[in-house]
């Protein structure tokens, strides 16, 4: 569901869920489950819990020294304007890649906890970087092959495999130099190599274009998987889903409210799923508008372009699509 | 050129036997050489293979025919008849009478590509009327299939066609045709199938199983995006028209996955639902016409028991 209400009195970027996660939360739309795993100094595995890739600690700024879950990708706004970017299809993907490299990844993280433990406990011991070396090598090797076998797959999702690669590499390294045991920050070089709402599925990323500049609007509209806002430069904003479920709230919504206008926006850069029915009511509403009217739909995700041009609805002259910003 | 009188006056679906490829060949050629000397216009939709042959057969005479090939047009042969609709539609004005061939029945299909196949072949009389002359044949290869298919063929085809007889086909089913392709029995789904009840106020949900399920199963994001919006128009049609609610059951087979989706409703009188383009806005069809349009094989069934439409799509 949306999770579109921010905590009152609370930074907008605060993540409103409780960690650690079940393994069948579907709170947030943009979850994406990673496991942490916690280690003594010895490397022991005290526990391996399932987190949230975009979840980091937030700086009060007021406050020197209290934090806060704080999600990387900004407001519950810009949460779904990231997701209408990269679209739930490729975030699904990206999840169950993810799974299927933690089910890899399992059981070497226990062997290379360990092997760095020694070698930080007794590093004048020889043999300790050495045997640590060795082991990461054996690593690179079988992530290669893993990366390999998912190269079609991870190209869809945008996160080559050669770009992958290169942040693995820079990581061992910086791994092997660090008095640590925990992994390093992600290769900046690296990380920038790929398309910023890319970064996003990897780390917390260097850019967040997909982030809104003017404060969330007053919803005019909501419910568990839709929220219809007036907008600043738009009309209307919605974010989520429409379906069956909510189709007559958003005709009633568009017959509201863009009435009358020659021109007119709709901001659709969050919208994550449109049905046929929904995409009905909109080329109706650009209908409405009048000769020499214009409807523009602000941001469409490509799957909702791709719909639109096979229901013959693309090239009215009332309706114009601008395609969601590519980075 | 002189123009001719045309061969035909209103719409004639002919089915052509004939034996091995040479017989395709010359007989084809033939007929749309003759077709180019009327300057009517002609679109020929077979396998790449077979416009290789005949634009070699044709000559200089090909430039006057359309080409297009089977595999783009018919992979899912609910997608033929709307090609067929567009190019008799863009030259209905010419005052020619129109020819087309059309082989969406060849060994290479499916078990469940030829049952759609054949209900497509069945849709055909009902998709035109004599309003415009268009001799649309019907090419079927007496050395490659079964004879239960050629026997299928007779009942689809109100004109038979073989060597150079041509006879009317005294088993055809006239427009009881068009009924049939949606009481055509279903091979059963998979005891192992996921399945699960959906109503209106939970198809987001179903939309989320539908994602992990094809994501688990390696599904392209775009291809995913595509079965999800399917499933879902489906599911809406359900909560629409049948009895609000329904059920779905998925499962996988090779490099696609099948899903099957189910209620109590009953299909009346739309022999051509989803194969007719979307106009205007009133928007009825839209759903299954996009699903046709997105999925590589959609099989829709109305039993005593409910409607069934199971769509099946590839990875990628």
């Amino acid at each position: 569901m949306l999770a579109i209400r921010p905590t009152p009195g609370a930074p907008a970027d605060r993540c409103p869920f409780r960690g650690p996660f079940p393994a069948d939360f579907s709170g947030c739309p943009s979850y994406q489950a990673v496991s942490f795993t916690a280690t003594d100094s010895h490397g022991q595995t005290l526990g391996t819990w399932l987190t949230c890739r975009h979840l980091a600690s937030g700086d009060y700024p007021a406050q020197r020294g209290q934090y806060y879950p704080r999600c990387t990708l900004g407001t519950a706004d810009d949460r779904l304007s990231w997701l209408g970017q990269v679209s739930l299809a490729r975030l699904e993907v990206v999840r169950v890649l993810y799974q299927e490299f933690d089910a890899f990844a399992q059981p070497y993280r226990q062997a290379l906890l360990q092997a760095k433990a020694r070698f930080l406990d007794s590093s004048t011991v020889p043999g300790l970087r050495r045997d640590l070396e060795e082991r990461l090598a054996g690593f690179r090797t079988d992530i290669r092959q893993f990366l390999e076998e998912r190269k079609t797959r991870l190209d869809e999702v945008g996160l080559p495999m050669e770009r992958l690669m290169a942040m693995v590499e820079a990581g061992c390294r910086a791994w092997v130099a660090s008095r640590s045991l925990s992994a390093p920050n992600p290769d900046e070089t690296a990380l920038r190599a790929l398309a910023p709402e890319a970064q996003a599925f990897i780390a917390e990323p260097m850019d967040a274009p997909w982030r809104r500049p003017e404060p969330a609007a007053e919803s005019i509209y909501e419910d568990p998987i839709l929220r219809i806002s007036r907008g600043d430069s738009a009309a209307l904003r919605f974010m989520g889903s429409i379906d069956g479920s909510n189709l007559e709230a958003v005709s009633q919504a568009l017959i509201t409210n863009i009435a009358g206008a020659d021109e007119c926006h709709l901001d659709v850069r969050g919208l994550l799923f449109c049905d046929a029915g929904g995409l009905r009511v909109i080329a109706e509403a650009a209908g409405r508008l009048g000769d020499g009217g214009k409807l523009y739909l602000d941001g469409v995700p490509g799957h909702l372009a791709k719909i639109t041009a096979l229901a013959g609805w693309a090239d009215r002259p009332n309706l114009v699509l601008l395609p969601v910003e590519s980075s | 050129m002189s123009r001719r009188a045309p061969a035909i006056a209103g719409y004639r679906h002919q089915a052509l036997f004939y034996g091995g490829e040479p017989e395709f060949v010359g007989r084809i050629g033939n007929f749309l050489r003759d077709g180019v000397k009327r300057d009517e216009p002609t679109l020929v939709v077979v396998s790449a293979r077979k416009i290789d042959r005949l634009r070699r057969k044709l000559g200089r005479d090909a430039a006057g025919v359309q080409f297009a090939d089977m595999a783009d047009v018919g992979a899912n042969p609910a997608r033929i008849i709307p090609a067929w609709r567009d190019f008799v539609e863009a030259n209905a004005g010419s005052g020619r009478a129109i020819r087309g061939v059309g082989e969406p029945i060849f060994p290479e299909r499916s078990v469940d590509e030829l049952a759609e196949s054949e209900g497509h072949e069945a849709l055909l009389n009902a998709a035109f009327d004599d309003s415009v002359p268009f001799w649309l044949l019907c090419p079927y290869d007496t050395t490659l299939l079964s004879p239960i298919v050629l026997t299928e063929a007779e009942r689809n085809h109100p004109v038979l066609m073989r060597g150079r007889r041509e006879t009317e086909s005294v088993t055809y089913l006239g427009r009881q045709a068009e009924v049939a392709p949606f009481t055509m029995p279903l091979p059963d789904a998979p005891a192992e199938a996921t399945r699960v009840a959906f109503e209106a106020a939970n198809l987001h949900d179903l939309r989320t199983l539908v994602a992990r399920e094809a994501a688990v199963a390696g599904f392209s994001p775009s291809r995913l995006a595509d079965l999800v919006f399917s499933v879902n128009e489906v599911a809406t049609n359900s909560v629409r028209h049948g009895g609000g609610k329904g059920s779905l059951l998925l499962w996988s087979t090779g490099d696609s996955l099948a899903v099957e989706i189910i209620d109590a409703g009953l299909l009346v009188g739309q022999p051509l639902v989803g194969r007719a383009r979307p106009r205007g806005s009133t928007g009825f069809g839209t759903g299954l016409w996009l699903v046709n349009q997105l999925c590589d094989l959609v099989q829709l069934r109305s039993f005593p028991t409910g409607v069934v439409v199971r769509l099946r799509l590839r990875r990628r």
